[in-house]
């Protein structure tokens, strides 16, 4: 049984998958859904309400929303982007696409940094709610981690994502591991914050720009006809005047704005490159509606941009050494050019 | 005893004939002189599909001559999981899934390879019922050529661990292969080039044991044109007939480095390869190897005797290692 | 018999002590530098070219004796041996796994535990460890219950099969941690056995040890224990043909990973390795993800270099055996022959300044005498003087680049020699010996192995192109003899450049020469001089067979893919067409005169 992405628009993949009967499954033995409902289950009672707590204590930071409303979102990001004419998953990738998206952020629960890596960690209960064959589960890990951070000081994290069947299934590793990542990227929205918090300045100063920045962003649309993304942020005045500080800097709300819609260009760049073809994703259009005050419906103005590539590919600022750095240290550590190409070529000669 | 007499030699009911077609003649001795037992169920003749035209047409004659109860298995020379996958498939629709059956089966052309892998198939479905096994010698090997120039096969295509024996190498140990020579010394020692094995044994048949008086010296030759090309090397005998005393000379060669990572390479006569078989049942550890040749020796391979062996397999015989019982079949 | 016993003897490297390696050991790595630096290295040869002893000798425990250091910290780099035999990790239950499931994690698994139970071996019995006061033990007990116990849980091992030991002693600990790879080695087997017979896919609950997430981790932690090297571990792979495919990708994705400072991979291969593609498919490449040498090409085209390394490992083989003959005089020319074509040299020298083609003297003399020789003898009767392949330097040039080609019949020529020796000490072996062995050893290398190959029963893929082959052979062999035997000015002709591009059946037909030893690749400015261009050499252990002369320059002529076809299709005409002068042609004249010892390999590069 096939997810036909043509007719799958208002629904989710969770809700797909929990109709799903065995015999969806193929070959497969198992109760895919009552695994996935399980998992589900033990994780938003015992580990997602834990996860910003952890963070908490261990980095000091207050996160934004992690848990089950952020896990929702994600699938319903997700569930946006295959909605396309040519898009299809097979019954086991929902499986192995949700299962991912519900162990994407429980590293959180050690620390923020490196957590992309750590569900294989949290072992206990969690490795045997993912069932018994090793390969299957370290295909959901694999591309829960996909999902940021570095594979060996590689940001690059799904190319080394190897595709692999897994008990007679085709599962396109690579592509449910750009889903993910970009659907996760997506959903960022007013939804995982708590606006109480913010009035009441109940968040750490480190945190409050994420804060501020994520109840700015009204809405995420994935216009997959147009294969553009619109986001639709608003911000008031004194949203405007405050100053954060972020990694020593000080700066303001719409620089925040400015460099997270980058980040995003650049996400969707990625991830473009394991999903194209069955979805496409070619721009995003910003629009900013600044209003006077949160009680003030007269908007003030409006900002708006689309980030796409476009023009000529720019050249590297060091041109070849940087897209190629093995030739920045050719040999002896020193760039290749004419001069030490001679040297090289009299040597080897003697 | 004589082929003639083979059928009624044969008392009790079969319920499973397998045999295998080949380039030699010689496969058709026993098809032949049972064909028209009455008391004799399916009958599976097998062949490599990917062969010459002596082989498909002598396919065609057994199953001509076997009658409407026989079916073909094509086994396939460079695909041993095609082979297993297909000889799986007939045994089961002979019904031995779930059924003690009875076998008798003609192992005088098959391979070896092919040879161990039906009986690793049997060995997970025979219970309490006999298997017997029928052997026709040849009255002579490499027709017309003297002792010193004989040739069966020549070359290697492929080395390959054969399907079912994968041992248990454990990497810190070293190498023993242990070489059932025949008259192949030159295989054999591609064989010794390719592993590089830090123990060799070489293990020549007993006096005696051969299935024919003529073949012996020959094997003998054979034995000794590897020996002299190889500096150190721990010599063994092996019976060329009696499965159970080849399966002791083997597991005794075994056991003598036990600290080592053996590979067993059966290239005598089927019935010791029956043997090494044996021997592997008891011992997992044992790996079972097989050296595909390049090219056989088609137009003169062997010349059909009048005699044949029969060696029935006690029950005992399909007995696993301890703690580990056969795997049940399995799609 | 022991080296002792046959001072040419071949022996497994792995089985020879350290002060044995170290004595017998010709320093090589003057002509492969890459082999001993930071970096990874694909390193192809036949079999018997000297890889695995330049591996043995890498090992810790001859590193120590050959530096004359007594501490392992001091090393620059730490070394492992892996050997990949046949039907180590290659196991035929594995193609069960291929499209159906978890075949590229099982496999890299399998090759993961497998290196790393070598690692530890290899520290328990090459690393000559000292530990007088238990520091090391202490040390490496640390390792295995804190960082290492973290690797194994993430691995999935969180109950090891026996606890980690807590006391101190080095060898225990190593002895446990071969034993736990050892059994996670079986573990693997284990569950292919189950499938042996399955068609369907069989879960897999074991362990899963990956190269990035497993080996590599463990390998810098281990490299910053106190009594490790503080250079890189070299990982030697030998023989990596023996992996199949998916494994084989799997080293390639390693490859790719450009650890190399923390993890240099060193892998040999007999010319037979399976694909340069990573288990992602994409394809690692030299020289950006590794170097890589092919012995046989430096050593054909830098034949000094060879014949010096070859004179002195005779050398010390025979100091070893206790005798202190010159390998030239254990190994004499036929004197009645060399002393003819003495005079024949001399009468070129007296007549160059008449008729002389070269630009010196002894040009002529070098380039005419042998071959004329030769000539004088190819129409005598049966029963008189044939040529004799006999001297030490003949034996190096019908060596071929490969130092097993000249050990092997020299140990046959010994054990001859030594059987009607009444018991007396070898001192020399005769040149009928010589002769008489080389010229079976080339028979059996060319005869007996086509003789074995009919286009029936050989493997499907190369059904014909042996038969293809074996007409090339016969042909170039042929012509190359018709050439030495006629007037033209270059005689001594062992390759074949093309003038135009092979096609691909002619290309498939040479690339399994290369591969079966006949024929060796390399390249060579084109006749326009405006590039490179294919050119394959004929082995000179062939030279025997065909009559021809294996010593010192060795021309090449052009030809075109259809003289090639020509030469696959009907090899007899081929030949006769060469006698006529036709089908092949002379290099640009420059090329042939330029100095005394250029090779027919001199202008050739490796890379294609």
């Amino acid at each position: 049984m096939k997810l036909k992405g043509k007719n799958f628009k208002g629904k989710t993949l969770d809700d797909w998958l929990k109709n799903r009967r065995s015999a969806d499954f193929g070959d497969l033995k198992t109760n895919y859904i009552a695994r996935y409902n399980a998992l589900e289950d033990f994780l938003k009672q015992e580990v997602h309400p834990l996860v910003s707590i952890g963070a908490a204590v261990k980095d000091g930071i207050f996160l934004n929303e992690h848990g089950p409303p952020h896990v929702a979102a994600v699938i319903k990001r997700a569930s946006e982007l295959i909605s396309t004419a040519t898009c299809e998953l097979s019954a086991y990738e929902v499986y192995i696409l949700l299962a991912a998206i519900q162990l994407h952020d429980i590293g959180n629960i050690l620390g923020r940094l490196n957590h992309e890596a750590r569900p294989t960690e949290l072992e206990g209960r969690l490795d045997g709610l993912l069932g018994d064959d090793s390969a299957e589960k370290r295909l959901i890990r694999g591309i829960a981690r996909g999902h940021g951070g570095t594979h060996n000081g590689d940001k690059d994290t799904i190319r080394h994502l190897v595709e692999d069947p897994v008990l007679n299934q085709i599962v396109r590793t690579r592509f449910l591991a750009g889903i993910l990542r970009f659907a996760d990227e997506l959903a960022d929205d007013s939804q995982r914050i708590s606006m109480f918090a913010i009035q009441n300045f109940a968040i750490p100063e480190a945190s409050r720009l994420f804060h501020k920045y994520s109840a700015s962003l009204q809405s995420v649309i994935i216009d997959s006809k147009g294969q553009t993304i619109n986001l639709h942020y608003e911000l008031t005045r004194s949203d405007a005047e405050e100053v954060f500080s972020k990694e020593g800097a000080t700066l303001y709300l719409i620089d925040e704005i400015l460099n997270r819609t980058v980040k995003m260009h650049r996400e969707r760049s990625y991830c473009m490159r394991f999903l194209r073809s069955t979805i496409q994703i070619e721009s995003i259009d910003v629009k900013i509606n600044v209003f006077k005050s949160n009680i003030s419906a007269e908007k003030l103005f409006s900002i708006g941009y689309r980030l796409e590539d476009k023009g000529y590919p720019n050249l590297p600022e060091r041109g070849i050494y940087e897209i190629c750095p093995e030739m920045g240290t050719w040999r002896n550590g020193q760039p290749l050019d004419g001069s030490l190409l001679l040297t090289v070529i009299g040597e080897t000669c003697e | 005893m004589k082929l003639a007499d083979l059928s009624e030699a044969i008392s009790q009911p079969f319920d499973v004939f397998i045999c295998s077609a080949s380039y030699e003649e010689r496969c058709r001795s026993v098809p032949d002189a049972v064909a028209d037992h009455l008391h004799i169920g399916r009958r599976l003749v097998c062949f490599n599909q990917k062969s010459s035209a002596i082989v498909a047409n002598n396919a065609q004659y057994l199953l001509e001559r076997l009658g409407g109860n026989a079916h073909k298995v094509p086994l396939e020379k460079g695909s041993p999981l095609t082979s297993a996958d297909n000889l799986q498939r007939a045994l089961s629709l002979t019904g031995g899934d779930n059924r003690d059956l009875s076998y008798l089966v003609d192992i005088t052309t098959f391979t070896h390879e092919a040879l161990l892998i039906l009986l690793r198939l049997l060995q997970a479905r025979v219970k309490y019922s006999e298997v017997v096994l029928a052997y026709s010698p040849a009255a002579e090997y490499s027709i017309g050529l003297p002792a010193e120039e004989k040739w069966l096969s020549k070359g290697i295509t492929d080395i390959r661990s054969v399907l079912g024996y994968p041992g248990d190498s454990r990497p810190s140990r070293k190498s023993h292969l242990i070489v059932l020579v025949g008259f192949e010394s030159d295989r054999a020692e591609r064989l010794l080039d390719e592993y590089q094995p830090h123990v060799i044994s070489l293990g020549f048949g007993q006096d005696g044991t051969a299935t024919d008086s003529r073949h012996q010296p020959v094997n003998r030759m054979a034995f000794g044109q590897l020996a002299s090309k190889i500096s150190q090397y721990n010599e063994f005998e092996f019976s060329c007939v009696d499965v159970v005393a080849t399966e002791r000379a083997v597991a005794r060669q075994a056991a003598k480095f036990a600290d080592c990572n053996v590979v067993i390479a059966p290239m005598n006569t089927k019935l010791s390869t029956v043997g090494v078989a044996g021997a592997a049942f008891r011992n997992d550890d044992i790996q079972l190897c097989y050296a595909s040749p390049s090219q056989y020796n088609v137009e003169g391979y062997s010349r059909p005797g009048d005699t044949c062996l029969l060696t029935a397999l006690p029950p005992e015989f399909w007995r696993g290692a301890p703690d580990n019982s056969p795997a049940t079949p399995e799609y | 018999m022991s080296l002792q016993d046959n001072p040419f003897s071949v022996q497994t490297p792995e089985d020879i002590r350290a002060a044995e390696v170290v004595d017998l050991f010709v320093d090589v790595f003057g002509d492969f530098y890459n082999i001993p630096n930071q970096g990874h290295t694909f390193l192809h040869g036949p079999r018997g070219s000297g890889k695995s002893m330049m591996f043995r000798y890498l090992e810790p425990d001859c590193q120590l004796l050959a530096s004359q250091r007594s501490n392992l910290s001091e090393l620059p780099f730490y070394a492992v041996y892996v050997p990949i035999k046949n039907t180590d990790l290659k196991l035929t239950e594995l193609e069960r796994l291929e499209n159906k499931h978890a075949n590229v994690v099982l496999n890299e698994h399998f090759l993961t535990v497998f290196v790393a139970s070598r690692v530890f071996a290899s520290l328990r019995d090459r690393a000559c460890i000292k530990d007088p006061t238990g520091e090391h033990g202490r040390a490496l007990a640390r390792y295995l219950t804190g960082p290492f116990r973290k690797l194994l849980a993430k691995a999935g091992l969180n109950k090891t099969l026996q606890p980690i030991p807590d006391e101190p002693l080095l060898a225990v600990n190593l002895q446990w941690c071969i034993d736990l790879f050892d059994e996670l080695c079986s573990g693997v087997i284990n569950y292919l056995r189950r499938l042996s017979f399955r068609r369907t896919a069989l879960i897999y609950s074991g362990p899963l040890c990956g190269y990035l997430d497993f080996l590599l981790p463990m390998l810098k932690e281990l490299r910053a224990l106190p009594f490790m090297p503080k250079g890189p571990v070299y990982l030697l792979l030998d023989d990596a043909d023996n992996l199949n495919e998916t494994q084989t990708r799997i080293l390639n994705s390693w490859v790719f990973c450009r650890t190399s400072s923390d993890v240099s991979l060193k892998i040999s291969t007999q010319l037979n390795y399976k694909t340069f593609r990573t288990a992602t498919n994409q394809r690692i490449d030299s020289p950006h993800d590794y170097t890589e040498i092919d012995i046989s090409t430096v050593y054909t085209s830098s034949k000094s270099h060879y014949y010096g390394r070859v004179e002195e490992i005779v050398r010390r083989r025979l100091r070893r055996y206790g005798s202190d003959v010159t390998p030239k005089e254990f190994f004499p020319e036929y004197e009645k022959q060399e002393a003819a074509i003495r005079a024949i040299e001399a009468s070129y020298i007296a007549k160059w300044q008449e008729e002389g083609r070269g630009h010196r003297p002894r040009d002529d003399a070098y380039r005419y005498a042998r071959p004329n020789f030769i000539t004088s003898l190819s129409g005598a009767k049966k029963g008189s003087s044939k040529y004799r392949y006999a001297g030490f330097e003949q034996l190096v040039y019908l060596s071929s680049g490969v130092i097993r080609y000249f050990l092997e019949p020299a140990s046959r020529m010994y054990a001859e020699a030594l059987s009607t020796s009444n018991g007396k000490q070898i001192t020399r072996i005769d040149s009928l010996i010589q002769d008489r062995i080389i010229r079976d050893e080339a028979e059996k290398f060319l005869v007996a192995e086509f003789e074995k190959l009919s286009e029936e029963e050989a493997e499907p893929r190369h059904a014909g192109r042996f038969l293809q082959l074996r007409n090339l052979i016969h042909a170039l062999g042929g012509a190359f003899h018709e050439i030495l035997i006629s007037e033209k000015s270059e005689r001594r002709v062992f390759s074949i450049a093309f003038s135009d591009a092979p096609d691909r059946d002619v290309l498939e037909v040479l690339k399994l020469g290369v591969q079966y030893g006949y024929l060796h690749e390399a390249s060579i400015g084109n006749k326009e001089g405006t590039g490179r261009t294919r050119m394959f050499v004929l082995s000179r252990r062939l030279a025997p067979f065909f009559m021809l002369d294996p010593t010192g320059f060795a021309g090449y002529k052009f030809v075109t893919n259809a003289a090639i076809k020509e030469a696959i299709l009907r090899p007899k005409a081929f030949i006769a067409a060469i006698s006529k002068s036709r089908l092949l042609e002379d290099p640009p004249q420059l090329r042939l005169f330029d100095g005394e010892d250029v090779g027919d390999d001199e202008e050739s590069s490796e890379d294609l």
